[in-house]
């Protein structure tokens, strides 16, 4: 999933579990580099909504993409990008999930 | 600076409900929402199979006035009549009831905890609005459909006082499969 943190704009993301896991969500930079990552444990049925910069402090002012790493068990997710009140723009990213292998 | 969108997402509140139904499209009376069978209550494993999945919906006011709502449209994909229910889960995985105008509306399968009805053949759908005036409430959405993968959904977020709004949800994109 790409992010901006740049020109006002600010990204966050949603993650709903299908089963409990821990999810590692990586920052990477445009030219793909890993800046910063953490774990996000999950029970089953949990829903968490996060912006993305206060639990990755590398993405502060930068622009690149995010790998959210499950476990195999059943993810979704959505992400938004948005901006300041003068700005009004809004951007969301098209959901997706993948079920647990039967 | 102005909070941004996101951080209302982030928390979200209360809410009304009106559904519209286009001309044409039939949307049965139910009992609404099935019991969720022991061995997945056990598990809370409420995400099933065939779901598709709205991983966030935000409604209600913030502090400074704010408000935002989530509307969703359903609308049939198929020849034959398709039942659909969507439910609403709060962050732990459980019911979210939602603070209804009027208690919702028995008609068309509305109620506090979400949609259960039944389209004609490539029905046009209906729309279920969430509106807000309490506190903010947020959780995510299940949905499923007879036959499987039958209907199309989206969810689109709404923030009044910045005129803006998201689309936050597309079948099949949201949709595990397994």
């Amino acid at each position: 999933m790409p992010y901006l943190n740049t020109g006002g704009f600010v990204t966050s993301f949603a993650l709903v579990a299908s089963a409990a896991q821990t999810v590692q969500i990586v920052a990477r930079g445009p030219d793909g580099s890993e800046r910063c990552s953490f774990m996000q444990p999950m029970s089953t049925g949990q829903h968490v909504a996060i912006l993305a910069a206060t639990e990755l402090p590398c993405m502060v002012g930068g622009e690149g993409f995010l790998d959210f790493i499950g476990q195999d068990v059943g993810l979704s997710a959505v992400g938004f990008t948005a901006a300041d009140e003068g700005l009004g723009a809004f951007t969301t990213f098209t959901p997706w999930g993948i079920l647990a292998s039967p | 600076m102005h909070r941004p969108l996101f951080l209302s997402l982030l928390i979200a509140a209360p809410l009304v409900m009106n559904a519209q139904v286009p001309p044409g499209v039939q949307v049965q009376p139910t009992a609404n929402m099935r019991p969720i069978p022991a061995d997945e209550a056990a598990s809370k494993r409420i995400i099933l199979p065939g779901d598709t999945m709205i991983p966030q919906i935000a409604n209600g006011q913030l502090e400074g006035g704010q408000i935002f709502f989530t509307i969703f449209e359903v609308m049939s994909l198929v020849g034959v009549p398709a039942t659909v229910e969507i439910r609403f889960w709060d962050p732990d995985g459980n019911v979210m009831p939602l603070p209804l105008a009027g208690g919702g509306d028995p008609v068309k399968g509305i109620s506090s905890v979400g949609l259960q009805g039944t389209f004609d053949p490539r029905g046009g759908g209906v729309q279920i609005t969430i509106a807000t005036g309490a506190p903010v409430q947020i959780g995510y959405a299940t949905v499923q459909s007879t036959p499987p993968n039958s209907v199309a959904v989206i969810a689109i977020f709404n923030n009044r006082g910045a005129r803006r709004a998201a689309l936050s949800g597309i079948h099949p994109a949201g949709h595990p499969s397994s």
